[in-house]
């Protein structure tokens, strides 16, 4: 190695000196997406993004960046362009790359085990359980039950989650209690991270039932649709009143079990999307402090009926929008309260680590993040999957809970939906500036659109994710000094420091 | 500010390490050289020559302590190596180089003291309490030892197995696969690597550190050490080249480098090549405190731990109060006059003793 | 870009194929083939493509011009997107690579004037 002259080695040199050589920059992976009138977002391979102004994608593609201008630094240390056709600094994009898909590394994580199809309410939009609460023959068998348990356990990851889902699963509480505690047999062996959850409607717990949730760290939960005349009206019950049963079920559950224990879920109705202002407040009332604005449920409905859900779409992202300004104002005047949806998106666009939300990820969270065992023994890609099956549409049943893991799991239907489980190499995701923060949706495509690739400009996965991950940047871009200190506190999930 | 070095009259004295063993009826010292198995007397007076090495005529003594170990020399010098009082003992391992940082603090030089410090070291960390809570190696650039390094790190592994081992490097080394997989061979868990990083813009770090290349082996050293299960610290100095992209360089920190466990950013230390390149670095701390403030909120938001070294809390918005540190090494650690009307004197880090220049606005925080 | 309006809710636009390339052309009208019925044609020079609006209730002035827009958007895409290919598909094997398959030498020097070689002891 040839020695730089020491007396030179000590002399300071200019900024000038430490310039790279070369003539032009070079282009690395990008894409881009207008957020506003004025603006748009440049979102690099690994997910980083910068918000500039309207045209600045064809003058950076045009070789129109002068070295002199504050952007061309940004866009360097972002890795948007290059000195050299291959950055020194690939392995560490590589890194970031791997780290942003590292939810693929571990396989099925969420094992969800619909133990009954029975229910003790008859909500109009429930797809699955309008099943009579005294009819055994729609609860999973033990049979079934241990087949599946022995599946998960084959799952090479090392934490999971087993979610009991129905019906109302508490209807069938010896399979829960029974598949707890075969889990937790086999677990000795096994030594995975294990996590119990238990979604139900909080109107069938008895001290029992609360014991064994306790003993065991089980998580409740449950669905709460908002203000009494709400949640009643989406929740029929005969002869009771549902609301007050889930609120006194919640409370319950919280004073055995701890507040961090229970969890609760809204499902939006074309009802609800006229309140969402009293929703959250009814959420915040119920000392709740955060919750998830979900879209309706296309599943169910009128799957194919584009207009209705065209129209459903238009006013779920109303609803949306309206929602997370009230909570935002909610977050200035010092209320720590979160919204889910954009919280996940966030974590997507404001931190390098994966986010495994099953239903906005590529590859796909079917069969990759998710699997269902229904009550009958057959196996399903999601929790959509099944809902089809109870139409009638089988197409994503992965096989039968006796087959071997490797039929279920790589067999010939998962390779098949592989096609279509990366927006990477989707028509309409492929070029889009927002891929590394959107997800695919074979199964939602397959049922509103009869096709699993689906035709973008029509799908209302597209038209809402784009809309929604669209107004985000937009908050960013116009408030964004505000907003980071609230959303950085969501991300984190706690009260920001004031 | 603490005298780490003196100088008296030698009577037959080689150069070696010795231990403050304790202090006579007459206020000397008496300590043992475990390499020449002797006891050496260090003394403000003449003592009675007998069969002792001694070191007579010291001016002050008021500055070394039982438990201290000191380096003397044939010439008749003191230096004070490990102080039992203090938690900032370091190691030095060498005076050389590989960058040439326009605000060094301690400036490089360009002579081969490798062995020299080497030989030192080693003896050292033999001699060192094995109960020793915090020990820093620094220099120059550590790494520079080569293998030896390793040699010292397996040495502090072995001899002070519960120490927390602080060092500061400038990382280009990691960049070398080979010495970051010699580094994870140790087995240490108590280390912990300080690595300084000025810009998210690989020209600006070049510049400071005056070295080409050296922010991309920095930034894939902190992969490689990642990589091989190393703790690292992350390091920012405040002052004109790098204020501008703060929040920038945050972003940059928490995308690219989220696994570092610790961020520490620092005022300047005004000595060493600082005063020399002054028009280029000196800012008021005011001047960059939006910045700051912005950086640090938005790393302590993202969850990663941040603290400021260096600034006196009157320079500092009150919002960041809550991660100023008392940073400054005692020995060299002082408070300005203005600062005894101070209510929060006793929380403020204080100022550098070393610093041959101070903030204008450092001012009294009433009540 | 050559707009021809055959009537208020028809139009023909031909477009350079010079300056556009086919791939270009389909994927900006992917978006729009939702809202407008649209025919593709070429002859020697330029891209031939026929919009119609059968519900009538676009203003087509409108559509064309941030067709006009989308254009110019999807060719900067493709520029993008040719010219990063390699290291695209680079970026993405070395992801997913075991461990050192792709290991390279760390750029830059790194002595200093005493001389200094990670790689020797």
């Amino acid at each position: 190695m040839e020695l730089p002259i020491a007396k030179d080695f000590r002399k300071f040199k200019g900024p000038e000196f430490y310039e790279a050589e070369f003539s032009e920059y070079f282009l690395l992976p990008f894409k881009f997406h207008r957020i506003n009138d004025e603006k748009e977002v440049l979102v690099n391979e690994v997910g980083d993004f910068l918000i500039v102004p309207i045209g600045t994608a064809r003058r950076i593609a045009s070789r129109d960046i002068q070295k002199d201008e504050l952007l061309y630094e940004d866009l360097f240390a972002n890795s948007f362009i290059s000195n050299k056709p291959i950055p020194d600094l690939i392995d560490v994009l590589a890194t970031r790359y791997r780290t942003k898909k590292s939810f693929l590394d571990d396989f099925t994580a969420l094992h969800i085990f619909v133990v009954s199809l029975r229910c003790n309410h008859s909500c109009h939009y429930c797809q699955v359980s309008r099943v009579s609460e005294n009819r055994q023959e729609f609860d999973i068998s033990i049979e079934d039950l241990t087949s599946g348990i022995e599946h998960m356990f084959r799952s090479p990851s090392p934490s999971i989650t087993m979610e009991f889902q129905g019906g109302e699963p508490l209807l069938a509480f010896d399979r829960v209690k029974f598949g707890v505690e075969y889990a937790l047999k086999l677990n000795e062996t096994f030594k995975k991270d294990i996590t119990f959850v238990v979604c139900t409607n909080a109107t069938v717990f008895t001290d029992e039932i609360l014991e064994f949730c306790k003993e065991h760290q089980i998580i409740i939960s449950t669905s709460l649709d908002g203000p009494e005349f709400l949640h009643n009206a989406n929740r029929p019950k005969s002869g009771a009143k549902s609301y007050q049963m889930v609120i006194d079920g919640i409370n319950r559950a919280r004073n055995q079990l701890g507040e961090d224990q229970v969890s609760a879920l809204m499902t939006t109705t074309s009802l609800s999307l006229e309140y969402p202002i009293e929703i959250i407040d009814n959420y915040i009332e119920n000392g709740f402090s955060n919750i998830f604005l979900r879209p309706i449920s296309p599943y169910g409905f009128a799957l194919k009926n584009s207009k209705k859900n065209r129209y459903h779409t238009e006013k779920y992202l109303e609803f949306y929008k309206k929602g997370l300004k009230y909570i935002i104002e909610l977050n200035k005047q010092g209320v720590f309260f979160v919204e889910d949806y954009t919280t996940i998106i966030l974590k997507k666009i404001l931190t390098p680590f994966p986010v495994s939300y099953v239903d906005l990820q590529s590859p796909a969270g079917m069969i990759n993040n998710v699997v269902v065992f229904n009550y009958d023994g057959y196996v399903y890609a999601t929790d959509e999957s099944r809902m089809l099956a109870e139409q009638g549409d089988f197409t994503f049943r992965l096989g039968h809970v006796k087959d071997n893991y490797r039929s279920i799991f790589y067999g010939e239907k998962a390779r098949f939906l592989s096609q279509y489980w990366s927006n990477e190499s989707l028509a309409g995701c492929a070029d889009c500036g927002l891929q590394s923060y959107c997800g695919a949706d074979p199964v939602f495509h397959y049922a509103a659109q009869g096709d699993f690739e689906g035709y973008r400009p029509t799908s209302d996965f597209c038209i809402k994710n784009m809309e929604i991950i669209r107004h985000i940047f937009d908050l960013l871009d116009s408030d964004g000094k505000a907003l980071m200190p609230i959303f950085n506190s969501w991300i984190n999930n706690r009260p920001r420091y004031q | 500010m603490i005298q780490l070095r003196t100088r008296g009259i030698p009577i037959n004295i080689t150069e070696t390490l010795i231990k403050v063993s304790y202090i006579n009826a007459v206020g000397e010292l008496v300590c043992f050289s475990p390499s020449l198995n002797k006891t050496v007397l260090l003394s403000t007076g003449v003592p009675p020559l007998e069969r002792h090495l001694v070191i007579a005529a010291i001016p002050s003594l008021k500055d070394f302590g039982i438990g201290d170990i000191l380096l003397i020399s044939p010439n008749g010098t003191i230096s004070s190596l490990f102080r039992e009082q203090s938690a900032h003992n370091t190691l030095f391992i060498t005076d050389r180089c590989n960058s040439n940082c326009l605000m060094c603090s301690q400036p490089p030089k360009n002579t081969d003291d490798l062995d020299y410090f080497f030989e030192i070291n080693s003896q050292l960390i033999r001699m060192l309490p094995p109960d020793l809570k915090e020990l820093g190696i620094t220099g120059g650039e550590p790494t520079i030892l080569g293998s030896r390094f390793i040699t010292l790190l397996e040495l502090i592994t072995e001899y002070l197995p519960n120490t927390a081992i602080h060092i500061l490097t400038n990382g280009r080394s990691f960049a070398w696969k080979n010495v970051a997989q010699a580094i994870q061979k140790v087995c240490n868990p108590n280390l912990v690597f300080g690595i300084p990083l000025y810009s998210d813009y690989y020209q600006q770090h070049d510049y400071i550190v005056q070295a080409k290349g050296a922010f991309n082996q920095t930034i894939l050293g902190f992969h490689n050490m990642a990589r091989y299960g190393q703790r690292l610290e992350l390091r920012i100095v405040l002052h004109k080249q790098t204020y501008k992209r703060l929040p920038s360089l945050a972003k940059y920190i928490f995308m690219n480098l989220p696994f570092v466990e610790h961020i520490a950013l620092m005022g300047l230390e005004y000595t060493g090549y600082t005063p020399k390149n002054s028009d280029l670095l000196w800012m008021e701390p005011s001047e960059y405190a939006d910045e700051l403030e912005e950086a640090v909120s938005f790393l302590d938001g993202m969850g990663l731990a941040v603290s400021i070294y260096n600034l006196q809390l009157c320079l500092l918005k009150p919002s960041l109060w809550k991660f100023a540190r008392k940073s400054i090494s005692d020995w060299k650690q002082e408070y300005l006059n203005e600062c005894s009307r101070c209510s929060l004197v006793a929380e403020c880090g204080g100022v550098f003793a070393t610093s041959k220049k101070h903030s204008g606005k450092i001012k009294a925080i009433a009540k | 870009m050559v707009v021809d309006f055959l009537h208020s809710h028809k139009a023909q636009l031909k477009v350079n194929r010079e300056l556009y390339g086919e791939k270009v052309i389909h994927k900006c009208l992917y978006w729009w083939a939702a809202r407008l019925s649209v025919d593709f044609d070429k002859d020697d020079t330029s891209f031939v493509i026929t919009l119609s609006d059968p519900t009538e209730s676009l203003n087509l002035k409108d559509v064309i011009a941030s067709m006009k827009r989308d254009l110019i958007d999807f060719r900067t895409r493709e520029i993008i997107t040719d010219e990063t290919k390699h290291i695209r598909a680079m970026l993405i094997a070395k992801a997913f690579a075991n461990d050192d398959a792709f290991d390279e030498n760390p750029p830059g020097g790194i002595s200093d004037p005493t001389g200094f070689d990670p790689v020797k002891p």
